[in-house]
């Protein structure tokens, strides 16, 4: 079989391949984590064609609470810092994409305890979610359960600032990836 | 023991000259971006807050009326000062701030003409971008934008974010680029196409050649970046303002005109 390929088609094909890749694996569905918006977000197809992915958000935040994800819109998974509704990623935001809101009401996400991950419910000793939240929100509250103390989450109280994500210990013994070690996350709500 | 001294003169002589032109352009982008990334400027290429004063860009600003059908009119006038900013630099923005300049176009396949019609490439190129925005209900470019995603890395590293994204996002545009065979900030870039278009509106800061001393040559085509030439080509909406033109002429015969 005669496959003449001259250098040029060599090159042109495998830049065509590399970008493809490329841009599959940065349109690949992301984790549930990462599609929580900050607060104040306009639900969703509004959203997407309202932000102008400009970053606002993200230099106004200065709890670092909001990361940029792959396809450029502002996130909240609370591990490199907490949300703390002051508002200034929507004062930030140039087109209405975060709208103001009420601090007493909003919700932005649900964390949830990993029962097999969560040192406390594993063994005992730990209590620094509890703590975090305390002064927050107090959405954390802790049942005796014979010698142990387990941590549970008030689904009402809970407006998924990110704190106890942010203060969770137990990422240190999962290699260095932070996402994957943490004992509480922050979950969409549905 | 002879030693023997090799008196052979070196073919290329290793002086390193000094390139003013590319050097201030280097120094203004890199000085944007860090500006950008430390929050010293509030926003990015899409929309920055400079004092009292917000500019935004213009292809930003349709796209996102495209696809949301709302106008807020703060960003409205925010573009609008982009336009006036595009009115009286031109296509500047390209060759001073958009760091697509000193990234893209160093491929080995990238060395082919620019369309043959250029105006109506860049006007399909604006309009599919808009429409695919009107279209999806997303500002779809503005995910890939190469001026965008850089700012978006600058913002990250700034508040200790991942810059993989930006890294991704700009080695997928580099392989479209390979793949098409073409100078990506010439002939595929739909930024520099909307800026290009509105440059027609664009009296100030033009280069020229001198007609006394011009004598036709292709010595300005050679190194402009988006193959222009001063003594054939009528448009210059393209002019990127890179000025390397100025120091290319061997006679001198390129000159800024301030109106």
């Amino acid at each position: 079989m005669n496959t003449s390929l001259t250098r040029r088609e060599f090159l042109r094909i495998s830049g065509g391949t590399a970008s493809a890749g490329l841009v599959y694996l940065l349109l690949k569905p992301k984790s549930a984590s990462a599609n929580i918006k900050p607060p104040g977000a306009l639900p969703e197809p509004d959203f997407s064609a309202l932000c102008l992915r400009c970053g606002k958000c993200t230099s106004a935040c200065e709890q670092l609470a909001i990361q940029i994800d792959r396809q450029g819109f502002p996130y909240i998974d609370g591990l490199s810092g907490w949300c703390d509704f002051s508002g200034d990623c929507v004062a930030a935001c140039p087109s209405g994409a975060l709208e103001p809101f009420e601090i007493e009401t909003v919700k932005i996400a649900l964390a949830v305890i990993d029962r097999d991950r969560c040192i406390a419910w594993n063994s005992t000793g730990c209590r620094w979610c509890y703590q975090e939240c305390l002064d927050i929100q107090d959405a954390i509250w802790i049942e005796p359960d014979g010698v142990f103390l387990r941590p549970h989450i008030d689904e009402t109280r809970c407006n998924g600032c990110g704190a106890c994500v942010n203060i969770c210990p137990r990422a240190a013994e999962v290699g260095g990836d932070m996402s994957k070690g943490k004992a509480v996350s922050l979950h969409q709500i549905v | 023991m002879s030693t023997t001294i090799s008196t052979r003169p070196r073919t290329r002589p290793k002086t390193r000259k000094f390139k003013f032109w590319p050097s201030i352009r280097f120094v203004t982008t890199i000085g944007f971006f860090l500006l950008i990334g430390g929050n010293l400027w509030n926003g990015s290429t899409c929309v920055v807050e400079i004092g009292p004063l917000e500019i935004a860009c213009p292809l930003g600003v349709v796209q996102l009326i495209a696809a949301s059908r709302v106008i807020v009119p703060s960003l409205l006038l925010a573009g609008l000062i982009g336009f006036l900013l595009i009115v009286l630099f031109g296509r500047a923005f390209c060759g001073w701030i958009c760091p697509g300049r000193w990234i893209f176009n160093r491929g080995p396949t990238t060395n082919s003409k620019p369309w043959k019609y250029r105006a109506w490439a860049q006007r399909i190129i604006v309009g599919g971008v808009i429409g695919a925005a009107y279209v999806c209900h997303n500002p779809i470019f503005c995910t890939i934008c190469p001026a965008g995603v850089v700012c978006r890395g600058a913002i990250a590293a700034g508040t200790g974010g991942s810059i993989l994204p930006s890294v991704g996002w700009m080695g997928a545009l580099l392989g479209i680029e390979w793949a098409s065979g073409r100078s990506f900030c010439r002939d595929l870039c739909p930024l520099g196409a909307g800026i290009s278009q509105l440059s027609r509106f664009n009296p100030f800061l033009k280069v020229q050649s001198n007609p006394d001393t011009c004598q036709p040559c292709i010595a300005c085509q050679r190194v402009c970046p988006e193959d222009l030439n001063l003594s054939m080509d009528e448009d210059l909406s393209s002019c990127t303002k890179c000025m390397e033109c100025i120091s290319a002429c061997p006679r001198s015969g390129v000159e800024i005109k301030i109106i």
